[in-house]
């Protein structure tokens, strides 16, 4: 283990706290907790925005996948751009208009009721928490590769971390750290797609080279090399873009910033910025791990498997290319990125808890300090639970947690949030069994599909046949708003027409 | 004629140009569709076979560059369009 991960490592801890007593002297009102007192700008909002959708199991999953899938990592990667386009076109505008601090205030603009307002709170802490356990458990594992740390202690460092950000520094912590984050991020890949041309004698060259070291492979070059069914790549294409849609820290982003327009403007810059780092991703880096792959010192062990797993082919290209010194500042990215998006993810968790959740379960809004203080009490709370949760999960396999995630981001906020702002019959009720319904089907399903009923719980046969339950779960969400506003909205005109 | 206004610029559009806007979407998308479609066998002619040829990298990662390509494209389409408007802004 060299020093320059470590002082790295120190650097990212030292930088990311200053930027929380800054953010914390700033403001600590509730506009600046939730929403960064929405100031900052286009291009603020949309790198925080790329830095959010580009976690550290998205950038080194996919180049790790791509050795072994080749460019069917397009299934796993072009569906959330699809999602982030889609957004864009119908949802960031309406949602910036109706919405202050939490997507609880988009269906208050329409419904009063309470309960909504409790169903649409416990959708988006289910979907966040599911999703910071599962980052959580990624990050105790490649801290613990990186740095040479234990698990338990990287995942705690991480959680007391972001604790105090979100406690103190709120989102506009969470914003500068992750804006911050997307710059070196993006640097980073930039320098290691540059330094890999190099070496390599150009594009050209670098494909020729890959393509000498698959020959007697089948080639990664072209679609199929998963060998999908039509079933599961539907489901996961549809499962990528509707996640992408209805994940609640994403969303939360734009009532960051002043207006629908810039909130649209940052969406574009996002998508841009995003685009740029998965092409040269799949055009350039994911093909230099096959050419270099006999060329990289420890790159393999004994039986033929990465050393440190399929996530560290990343961090293996980076030393070849880079030595010790960008091995190091890529460490100290990557663990700026855990710290930024569990913190995002923390700041939906708190504000959905203390807005939304505990005001309407009191039937009366609490006062701004009283919402502060309870805002940084979840977050305190909630860092812990997940930190626990990590920690007994640590051994189990739970890439079905980030599906799970996704699923069901993609039928409760999702389906609920276009309902509220598209179709003017929606009623409370009809809202909230949309809400209920997409809950308990999509987490339902994935308990009993394969990747939980057979791998976790260790029964034979899955009860349900695939991973991916958006295209049943979401469609049944829409259809019990539908059924329930329109039954409801039936029995009202027979009332009124009997009272008349 | 239904009149479609932009509530951060004042600006009016007639219900023809959201049209027109909605399928110069819609023909960005089926594009992006046939380039996948076509996958390895794409013909001499379209742009990820000719990418291939010039720059030796296969067909199937220049289909995958330019949808993100394209996406992006698309995104940069939809920041000033009116048909984005939600229902409410819509006179």
């Amino acid at each position: 283990m060299s020093a320059a991960p470590i002082l790295y490592f120190f650097v990212t801890i030292a930088v990311t706290l200053l930027i929380t007593a800054w953010a914390a002297q700033a403001g600590s009102s509730r506009e600046s907790l939730y929403a960064a007192s929405s100031r900052l700008s286009g291009m603020q909002n949309g790198l925080a925005l790329a830095g959010d959708t580009m976690s550290a199991g998205t950038i080194l999953g996919i180049v790790g996948l791509y050795l072994v899938a080749g460019v069917d990592v397009a299934y796993f990667s072009v569906p959330s751009m699809a999602g982030f386009c889609l957004l864009l076109i119908f949802i960031v505008k309406p949602l910036r208009q109706l919405g202050r601090y939490t997507l609880g205030d988009v269906v208050a603009s329409r419904f009063v009721d309470p309960r909504l307002r409790i169903v649409l709170g416990v959708c988006v802490v289910t979907v966040s928490l599911i999703y910071l356990v599962a980052q959580l458990v990624g990050a105790g594992a490649l801290i613990s590769l990186v740095f040479g740390l234990k698990f338990n202690v990287a995942v705690t460092i991480v959680g007391v971390l972001m604790a105090v950000y979100v406690s103190f520094g709120g989102m506009l912590a969470a914003s500068w750290v992750q804006i911050i984050k997307a710059v070196l991020l993006i640097a980073m890949v930039g320098l290691l797609a540059a330094l890999a041309l190099r070496m390599s004698g150009g594009l050209g060259d670098l494909y020729v080279k890959a393509a000498a070291r698959l020959a007697a492979k089948p080639s990664v070059f072209a679609f199929g090399t998963l060998d999908l069914s039509l079933f599961s790549s539907v489901s996961l294409l549809v499962t990528g873009v509707l996640g992408t849609i209805g994940m609640p820290h994403v969303l939360i982003r734009f009532f960051t910033v002043p207006d629908a327009q810039t909130a649209k403007q940052s969406m574009v810059i996002a998508t841009t910025l995003i685009g740029a780092v998965m092409i040269m991703i799949i055009l350039v880096i994911g093909p230099a791990t096959l050419a270099f792959d006999s060329d990289i010192q420890g790159f393999r062990d004994s039986t033929g498997a990465v050393v440190g797993g399929p996530n560290m082919v990343a961090m293996h290209l980076v030393r070849f290319l880079g030595g010790d010194v960008l091995f190091g500042t890529m460490s100290a990215v990557i663990f700026a990125t855990i710290l930024a998006v569990v913190a995002g993810l923390t700041v939906a968790i708190s504000s959905a808890t203390s807005h939304d959740l505990v005001a309407a379960i009191r039937a009366r809004p609490l006062g701004e300090k009283a919402e502060v203080v309870v805002f940084r009490v979840v977050a305190a709370a909630c860092s812990a639970v997940a930190v626990g949760l990590a920690i007994v999960f640590q051994n189990h396999n739970l890439s079905f947690l980030l599906v799970m995630a996704s699923s069901v981001a993609g039928s409760t906020t999702f389906p609920l949030l276009v309902l509220a702002i598209y179709w003017p019959r929606l009623t409370a009720e009809g809202a909230i069994a949309c809400g209920v319904v997409g809950l308990v089907v999509s987490v339902g399903l994935i308990v009993l599909g394969p990747a939980c009923w057979v791998q976790v719980l260790g029964f034979v046969e899955p009860v349900f046949p695939s991973d991916h339950p958006v295209l049943v779960s979401t469609p049944l969400a829409f259809a019990a708003g539908w059924l329930v506003s329109r039954q409801q909205s039936r029995s009202t005109m027979t009332t009124s027409r009997s009272a008349v | 004629m239904r009149i479609h206004r932009d509530p951060i610029h004042g600006r009016q559009y007639s219900g023809d140009v959201v049209m027109w806007q909605r399928l110069w979407r819609v023909a960005v998308a089926l594009a992006l569709l046939a380039q996948f479609a076509v996958l390895g066998e794409a013909p001499a002619w379209a742009a990820p076979a000719m990418l291939a040829r010039f720059f030796g990298v296969p067909v199937s990662v220049w289909l995958v560059v330019l949808a993100y390509g394209g996406l992006v494209m698309l995104s940069w389409f939809c920041l000033r369009d009116s048909a984005s408007a939600s229902p409410r802004d819509q006179v």
